[in-house]
């Protein structure tokens, strides 16, 4: 039989029990009927925002506001359009006139703002010619000062005079000194053969790469650089070689005079063999082949042009 | 050797003529790529016939034109009568008149082709 206490305690929780459980449903009862509320006041707002929005629409195609604003709104393009056709018009006359003066329609002040623009791109062009040369001659101040501090053996790699990866190589003999290769018992046309083929092949390699930076980069100064060095060069191995350039056995020239001693041969000139004697058949006196033209004079000439 | 050539030298272009006095005049005014190429004949004044000699020069032929060598063909006959013929055709395009060049000793003819081209302003 169970005591007073124990009974109580069993009443006590069989009542917190179901008042837990009451008060859970009702819970439960007032969360579903929030959220059917809450669903009807959703779909009752939507309803009305869409159906705002259709008046709104409905609206403006009848109101006289909105209307006037678009037809003022397709007026103004109208009238700007027609304002740029007015603008290409009247820029026409300058339009032609950059194909020179008197174009078609040009007026006083389309002809001197022609002059202008003519001025003004003669001036920047003259000022290109001007940077231009400096940077040649700069070219061919670093090839002359680098031939001389440098052994004469070795060819500046050029890949532009403002890049930090220009460099030294030796192009002597397949990438050695031509001194070395010599003793080693290469004969010495071989070694001048190759070198001559390695800086034709760095002569065209360098306004390759040079060339291709101006086009990529847009700054001619590399290619203006190495074409002093080239120049510079060229004219440095002409004047000291005396080479001559023969075309035939009968013409040749000497674009920087040769270095044999000869009071006349040593500025530029070229050899012909003039004319022959009729009579003869062979080359006319004073007309031989050894002449240096156009600066010999020889007593036995009778016209001016014998020298020629 | 060249002690045994006897100046003025007669150096030979097909129809033209030029001589020299020495052999420093001659090298100054002979280049060695028409001597590789046989353009000249050489004759010193007694009519013995001379041989130029040009360097050898490198494999591109862009090397400065060295001086060219002067020697006697000292196996040769001597050619007075070659030399005498040459000098006759080109003094004869000078205008000098044919009985007059023929009348000539060939050391003659060499002493006048001499003074025609050497005249104050040549070279």
């Amino acid at each position: 039989m169970a005591s007073i206490g124990v009974r109580l305690v069993a009443t006590t929780a069989a009542t917190g029990f179901a008042l837990l459980r009451e008060n859970s449903g009702i819970t439960a009862v007032s969360s579903a009927q929030r959220s059917a509320i809450n669903a009807g006041y959703t779909k009752a707002i939507a309803d009305l925002a869409a159906d705002l929005a259709g008046h709104n629409a409905n609206e403006a195609l009848d109101d006289p506001i909105a209307i006037a604003a678009a037809q003022q709104s397709a007026t103004a393009g109208v009238r700007d359009a027609w304002q740029n056709i007015s603008n290409l018009q009247g820029r026409a006359a300058e339009t032609f006139a950059g194909t020179g003066p008197g174009g078609f329609g040009m007026t006083i002040t389309g002809f001197t703002g022609w002059v202008g623009d003519q001025f003004d791109m003669a001036w920047a062009g003259g000022g290109g010619l001007v940077d231009g040369a400096g940077n040649i001659l700069y070219g061919g101040y670093m090839l002359i000062h680098d031939l001389v501090t440098m052994p004469i053996d070795l060819v500046m790699t050029t890949y532009g005079c403002f890049d930090t990866t220009s460099r030294w190589e030796q192009l002597s003999y397949f990438g050695s000194d031509s001194l070395a290769a010599l003793q080693g018992g290469t004969p010495l046309w071989q070694i001048q053969a190759q070198t001559a083929a390695g800086v034709v092949t760095l002569g065209m390699y360098g306004f390759v790469t040079t060339g291709y930076e101006w086009y990529v980069t847009g700054d001619p100064r590399s290619f203006q650089q190495y074409t002093g060095m080239f120049a510079t060069g060229t004219f440095l191995f002409g004047y000291a070689s005396g080479v001559e350039i023969a075309i035939g056995r009968n013409f040749r020239v000497a674009p920087f005079g040769n270095r044999t001693g000869h009071p006349t041969g040593r500025y530029p000139h070229y050899h012909r063999r003039g004319p022959h004697n009729p009579l003869t058949n062979e080359t006319a006196a004073g007309q031989g082949i050894g002449r240096h033209r156009p600066w010999d004079i020889k007593s036995i000439d009778t016209t001016f042009g014998d020298r020629f | 050797m060249p002690s045994q050539i006897c100046f003025p030298v007669v150096r030979i272009d097909s129809g033209d003529i030029e001589l020299f006095g020495s052999i420093d005049d001659l090298v100054a005014n002979t280049e060695a790529i028409d001597v590789r190429h046989g353009v000249y004949e050489v004759f010193d004044a007694a009519g013995r016939r001379c041989r130029l000699i040009a360097p050898d020069v490198g494999f591109f032929d862009l090397k400065a034109p060295g001086p060219v060598q002067l020697e006697p063909d000292v196996m040769g006959v001597p050619e007075e009568e070659s030399l005498r013929n040459r000098l006759l055709s080109f003094l004869m395009q000078l205008n000098i008149s044919t009985a007059d060049l023929t009348a000539k000793a060939t050391n003659e003819l060499v002493t006048l082709a001499w003074h025609l081209t050497h005249k104050a302003n040549d070279e």
